[in-house]
């Protein structure tokens, strides 16, 4: 079963390594949205969450489970933040950021 | 098994179809929604023996849907099992309260589903056989047509239509997915019936099933305002998993279970009226308890209500026993 489904599992590697170049695209409009306009930055931030918690979700049994850690742990701090007006929306865009230019490593 | 994966990220579906083409025995259709799901279901002539159902999805979730297809005779008792990357303990509350068998948290390995759907397998193959029986049977009729299969006393009896209350593979299910802390503040509590055995031999199935039920119900609405889960481990005997309570008064709470009992006035199908009271063994704390200590902890709990029960007969025949004297 284990090399019939390695086989099986490489043509949807490439989609989701495809599909994540769009995502990061994603994240990174919602990212500029959130910093240029602070009332939609409530919305823009869960728009993001919700990107990543896609991410997150498959990238851990496609073999980058380094990247789908790092989104769960954005994804939740995104979360966390949320509605709580004492944290600044700004201090969550460098980690977002860090999170675009982070290079992807399978393991 | 035939199965049906509801997920609105098409990799993860691409996934388990690639999974499951790898696999002699099951098939896969997937669907990227709920409502494509019931589009499917309505369509598709051959019965899906196991769901797989994500739980964050547009539009109707996956919690929801669980409860849609419990509502459904066809998969009244079909393996649900959810695949999901909401971790928390609410989650996992709500979807064994919807009737899910068992959670499986994203990102999954592919060995351990297997190993899951192996476990349902066997759930999947007594669905079918339920369900068959059921078609187009009413909720009230359910209980009739189902426990046309023979009844054994100490095996669980499938409990339907009752809040808070799960099948008990289900209930092994959801304490071996809670972690450490999450267990921390839970505690597992069992309640017997009184002379189950005599009550299993003198009633029909039927009426046996109906008293099993009811007593659930009287169970489970009484440990409310409490996060509860309840199922019916077979002899009488049913397990409850409670959050968040410091203290029990159990005498209390066993005199109010068996107030709500008496006040159903249960009957036998012939109108015969019945005298049904519980009692409960000790509650036992699930601090630290994960996993098989979990699942450890249900038995326990189990056999200390049945013993709760057989000291409570000792005692009782003790009162009227007068000492012998030379």
């Amino acid at each position: 079963m284990q090399a019939g489904l390695a086989a099986n599992l490489e043509p949807i590697r490439a989609r989701f390594l495809k599909l994540l170049q769009e995502r990061k695209a994603e994240i990174q409009h919602n990212l500029e949205v959130a910093a240029e306009a602070p009332d939609q930055a409530d919305q823009a931030l869960l728009n993001i969450a919700a990107v990543l918690h896609k991410i997150a979700g498959t990238a851990g049994t496609l073999g980058f489970e380094q990247l789908g850690t790092r989104a769960r742990e954005i994804e939740n701090l995104i979360l966390e933040h949320n509605g709580d007006q004492s944290v600044q929306h700004s201090e969550l865009y460098p980690v977002i950021n860090a999170f675009l230019d982070q290079p992807l490593q399978a393991t | 098994m035939h199965i049906l994966a509801v997920d609105d990220d098409p990799i993860i579906l691409e996934i388990l179809s690639a999974f499951v083409e790898t696999m002699d025995d099951h098939e896969i259709v997937t669907a990227e929604s709920v409502a494509d799901a019931l589009n499917i279901i309505e369509h598709q002539e051959k019965h899906f023996d196991c769901f797989l159902l994500d739980i964050q999805m547009p539009g109707t979730d996956g919690i929801e849907f669980c409860g849609i297809l419990r509502e459904m005779n066809a998969y009244l008792r079909t393996p649900i099992i959810m695949l999901t990357a909401m971790s928390e303990k609410s989650y996992i509350d709500k979807a064994f309260n919807a009737g899910a068998t068992d959670y499986i948290t994203k990102p999954f390995e592919l060995n351990g589903l297997k190993g899951r759907l192996s476990l349902v397998e066997k759930i999947a193959i007594e669905a079918r056989n339920t369900s068959s029986k059921l078609t187009n049977a009413s909720p009230l009729r359910r209980n009739r047509d189902l426990v046309q299969q023979e009844l054994n006393l100490h095996s669980p009896i499938p409990i339907f239509d009752v809040d808070g209350v799960i099948e008990n593979h289900a209930m092994e299910n959801y304490v071996t997915k809670l972690s450490r802390s999450e267990l921390c503040g839970s505690v597992v509590i069992g309640f017997t019936i009184r002379h189950a055995a005599d009550l299993f031999c003198n009633l029909s199935d039927f009426d046996f099933s109906c008293v099993i039920t009811d007593v659930s119900e009287a169970i489970s609405d009484c440990l409310l305002p409490a996060q509860r889960l309840v199922s019916y481990a077979g002899n009488g005997t049913y397990v409850a998993v409670v959050e968040g309570v410091t203290h029990i008064d159990l005498e209390r709470l066993v005199n109010q279970m068996n107030r709500c009992i008496h006040a159903m006035e249960l009957c036998t199908s012939d109108g015969m009226s019945l005298d049904v009271r519980i009692c409960a063994g000790r509650p036992n704390r699930l601090v630290w308890r994960k996993g098989t200590a979990a699942v450890e902890a249900l038995r326990e709990a189990h056999i200390s209500a049945e013993d709760a029960a057989e000291q409570l007969e000792r005692e009782l025949s003790c009162i009227w026993s007068t000492e012998m004297t030379a």
